[in-house]
C-alpha cells in the first residue's frame, strides 16, 4: 500500500513539475523556466562543474547502477 | 519641444536572465548521440560495460568543464520568482528521502521496469545525452 502511495506521489510530482514549466513558458510577463534556472547555475565554472557532475550521477544512477 | 513618445513596453521579467545565442546541434552530433544511445542501451544495468558507457562521456564532460575557461556568462540571480521551482525541488527531495528511509519505492526503482525495455532504455539514453548538449551549448 505504502509503495503505491509513494509511486503515485512521484508521478504527481513529475506532473506538477511539467505544469510549472508549461505555466512559466506561457505566463505574461514571463516567469523563469527550468532552463532559466540551469542558466543561472552554469553561469560560473564551479556551477557548471557541479551541474555536469550531477548529470553524470543521474546517468550512473538510472542507466548503469 | 520634442514630442513625448510612449516608452518601450517592459521586457518580461524572468529573473534578470539574459538570453544568449545558442549553438545549433550539428547533424553529425545527432547521429553520434543516437548511435551511442543505441549502443549504451544494449548494456544491462549493474554491468561493467554500462558503467564504462556512462563514464566515458561523463568523465570527458567533467574534464572539459574543468579545463576550458569561458567568460562568465550573465545568468541572473535566484529570487522570489524562482519560488515555485524551489518548492518543487524540496518536495521531490523530501519524497525521495522519505522513500529511502521507509525502504520503499524510490524514483529510480520506479523507473527500473521502464528502463528494462530496449526502446525506452534508448529513449533514456537519448534524454541523458541531450541533457549534456543542453548544458554545453549555453
Amino acid at each position: 500500500m505504502i509503495s503505491w502511495v509513494l509511486g503515485a506521489g512521484f508521478v504527481l510530482l513529475v506532473i506538477v513539475g511539467l505544469v510549472v514549466e508549461l505555466t512559466a513558458r506561457r505566463a505574461v510577463p514571463s516567469r523563469p523556466t527550468g532552463g532559466d534556472l540551469v542558466r543561472i547555475l552554469v553561469a560560473t565554472r564551479t556551477g557548471r562543474f557541479v551541474v555536469v557532475a550531477l548529470w553524470v550521477w543521474v546517468g550512473w544512477h538510472f542507466l548503469a547502477r | 519641444m520634442p514630442p513625448i513618445l510612449p516608452a518601450q513596453p517592459p521586457a518580461g521579467n524572468n529573473g534578470g536572465i539574459e538570453h544568449t545565442e545558442r549553438l545549433p546541434l550539428p547533424p553529425w552530433a545527432v547521429a553520434a548521440g543516437l548511435g551511442y544511445a543505441a549502443l549504451g542501451a544494449t548494456f544491462a544495468s549493474h554491468s561493467v560495460p554500462a558503467l564504462v558507457a556512462v563514464l566515458v562521456p561523463g568523465v570527458a564532460a567533467l574534464v572539459v568543464v574543468a579545463l576550458v575557461r569561458r567568460p562568465r556568462v550573465p545568468g541572473g540571480r535566484f529570487g522570489r520568482r524562482h519560488r515555485a521551482w524551489l518548492v518543487w525541488a524540496l518536495a521531490f527531495t523530501a519524497w525521495e528521502v522519505a522513500s529511502l528511509v521507509l525502504g520503499e519505492l524510490s524514483f529510480s526503482l520506479l523507473l527500473d521496469p521502464v528502463l528494462e525495455l530496449y526502446p525506452l532504455r534508448v529513449a533514456g539514453w537519448v534524454l541523458w545525452l541531450s541533457g549534456l548538449w543542453l548544458l554545453v551549448r549555453r
